[in-house]
């Protein structure tokens, strides 16, 4: 199994290409690793030094794989800077994808978090063209991400079915997972529980669900590229995007609840990281190595009720 | 544990970088690479496409790693395809105040043949004969022994003739000579002190293959750092290398070749999981 992972790369720490390499390694996938920047440490430390690989860059190297005919099985694209790399990625993915529809595209379209969009806004409309092309098989966003791609405000219940149905209609998306929704219960109709709400929806099944994940009082960097990682190989494997979220769920509460330990042994009790401490930051990376026997685990810890 | 490896990155394929993180990933390590290329792939299979990292962007990056107050307790140095970056690391080896494990595989060439940059040979010389013992460990095959100690080695007495001159030129506690051939045999060749060295017999597997020096580095880092017993450290990593070689050549239909042999330009090792860890 060959997958061309095209993402950032840190010296230290597990965001991007070094959040999704190696536990994709462990599961058998032989892993190109096209770096859309070479960076000493993501940007949460405060302090960051490193260079951006500009676009000509990026199909330049992509040229050369071509030149040695790699095929592959999957692709997997997050964090890209900035428009011209963005639009050299998105011509490469669907150079790819029209000489190999059966090559799984999936598609993280990283720009913020938390109502923060950290990524410059020239990306909005190179995404939107990408979603748009009718070549990207699962999207990943968070819910400002989906927001961004759609261009309305997601409220309630109803606007996010609205979402997903133009995703999967106009945009021919075949699967949506929104790793964390920041809806509460009451916006989508559910008994509040203290939870936070992973939503998929597929055009082969009935309706889109929601998995109930218990909220961890911590906030790491990386989780979601961690999460796109197992998803491709557990979608490629299973078919079943339902059933592949709820067993990435499942690794990710195990891997999270792991990195938290070991954080808190090492810290002593805080678990924040503080944006700009480097002390911190460094103890709260994910502990991708020491998780390495977790990723090929089947367990599906969560029940899926309906949107 | 956690290592700063400086070497080659390739997007697709197993040399440098790519030859050393997963390896050590799988026995434990957080492996930080300073990647000294980004290449599409190695030029074994004919043609390439990409750059080298300019010695500016190594510095910053080294930079930015002390910024965030990183120590390590190894450091691993590989392929750096070019005088500045090599010149680059000499200056940051010699910044390391906190004194990890430095292994240096003094990468020049093989079979008679130089396949870098002649001016990198002074400033490999001049970096393992730094009075401060910048590095710990070196690992050159048998060319690059005979180019840093001006000595053809074509027998047992040769190659104790060439360690000699290595202890009297160079200030590196342990050399490790990773092939040398001897009465049409091949051996590892390790080296405590002058009058301490040890052969280890290597079943040779028949094909050429890229990007095994790399995984050999890795390995023996590792272990290495945890026995500091050499002779273990050896027997164990020839074993462990030999083994994803077999099994390389065992899942590879090899359409190129290099003389009478099979030429394998990728290792398997995301297939020899099992043997890594």
């Amino acid at each position: 199994m060959q997958l061309l992972s095209i993402q950032s790369h840190v010296a230290h720490g597990y965001v991007g290409n070094k959040a999704a390499t190696f536990p994709l390694q462990t599961l058998g996938w032989n892993v190109d690793v096209l770096n859309t920047v070479n960076f000493s440490n993501h940007t949460g430390y405060g302090s960051v030094h490193g260079e951006v690989v500009a676009g000509d860059q990026l199909a330049e190297i992509y040229a050369g794989l071509c030149d040695i005919n790699v095929q592959y099985d999957a692709l997997l694209t997050g964090y890209i800077h900035g428009a011209s790399s963005l639009a050299a990625v998105g011509q490469m993915c669907k150079a790819v994808k029209k000489s190999r529809p059966e090559c799984l595209w999936l598609l993280d379209p990283v720009m913020g978090d938390d109502g923060q969009i950290y990524v410059s806004e020239d990306v909005i409309p190179v995404y939107r063209q990408l979603v748009h092309s009718g070549l990207v098989d699962v999207i990943t966003p968070n819910q400002l991400e989906l927001e961004l791609l759609l261009d309305f405000k997601i409220t309630g219940r109803d606007d996010l079915r609205r979402a997903l149905a133009t995703l999967h209609t106009e945009h021919q998306i075949k699967h949506v997972v929104i790793s964390s929704l920041f809806l509460s219960a009451q916006q989508l109709g559910l008994e509040a529980k203290g939870c936070i709400y992973c939503c998929v929806s597929s055009k082969d099944a009935d309706g889109p669900i929601l998995f109930e994940i218990p909220k961890l009082d911590s906030y790491f960097t990386g989780v979601g590229d961690l999460f796109s990682a197992l998803l491709l190989d557990r979608l490629f494997r299973l078919q079943d995007v339902v059933l592949a979220t709820n067993q990435v769920q499942s690794v990710m509460s195990r891997v999270l609840a792991k990195t938290q330990r070991m954080c808190v042994e090492r810290l002593g009790g805080t678990v924040q990281g503080k944006i700009g401490d480097a002390t911190s930051m460094k103890e709260c990376e994910l502990r991708i190595v020491e998780c390495r026997d977790l990723y090929h685990l089947e367990q599906t810890d969560f029940r899926a009720v309906q949107l | 544990m956690n290592v700063l490896s400086f070497s080659s990155h390739v997007v697709h394929g197993t040399v440098g970088n790519r030859a050393i993180q997963f390896p050590l990933n799988l026995r434990g390590w957080n492996v930080d690479c300073i990647n000294t290329t980004n290449l599409s792939n190695h030029p074994g299979f004919r043609t390439f496409k990409g750059s080298k990292t300019d010695a500016a962007t190594i510095a910053d990056i080294f930079e930015g790693l002390v910024e965030i107050g990183l120590e390590y307790d190894a450091v691993i140095v590989g392929y750096v395809a070019s005088v500045p970056n090599l010149e680059c690391i000499a200056d940051i080896l010699a910044k390391l105040s906190h004194k990890p494990l430095v292994v240096l595989d003094p990468i020049l060439g093989d079979n008679d043949k130089l396949y870098v940059d002649q001016n990198l040979i002074p400033v490999y010389k001049r970096i393992l004969k730094d009075p401060a013992g910048l590095v710990t460990l070196t690992t050159p095959n048998q060319f690059e022994m005979e180019t840093l100690t001006d000595t053809k080695i074509s027998d047992w007495d040769s190659l104790t003739a060439s360690v000699t001159r290595f202890y009297d030129l160079y200030n590196v506690q342990y050399v490790v000579i990773t092939s040398v051939s001897l009465d049409g045999a091949m051996y590892c060749v390790g080296c405590l002190d002058p009058e301490r060295t040890f052969a280890v017999p290597v079943d040779q597997v028949p094909a050429v293959f890229s990007g095994s020096g790399d995984l050999f580095l890795g390995l023996l880092t590792d272990i290495f750092h945890r026995t500091r017993n050499l002779e273990t450290s050896l027997k164990h990593t020839v074993d462990v290398v030999q083994r994803v070689l077999k099994r390389t050549l065992e899942l590879t239909d090899a359409k190129m070749s290099i003389g009478s042999m099979p030429y394998i330009p990728s290792l398997k090792l995301v297939e020899s999981k099992d043997i890594i860890e």
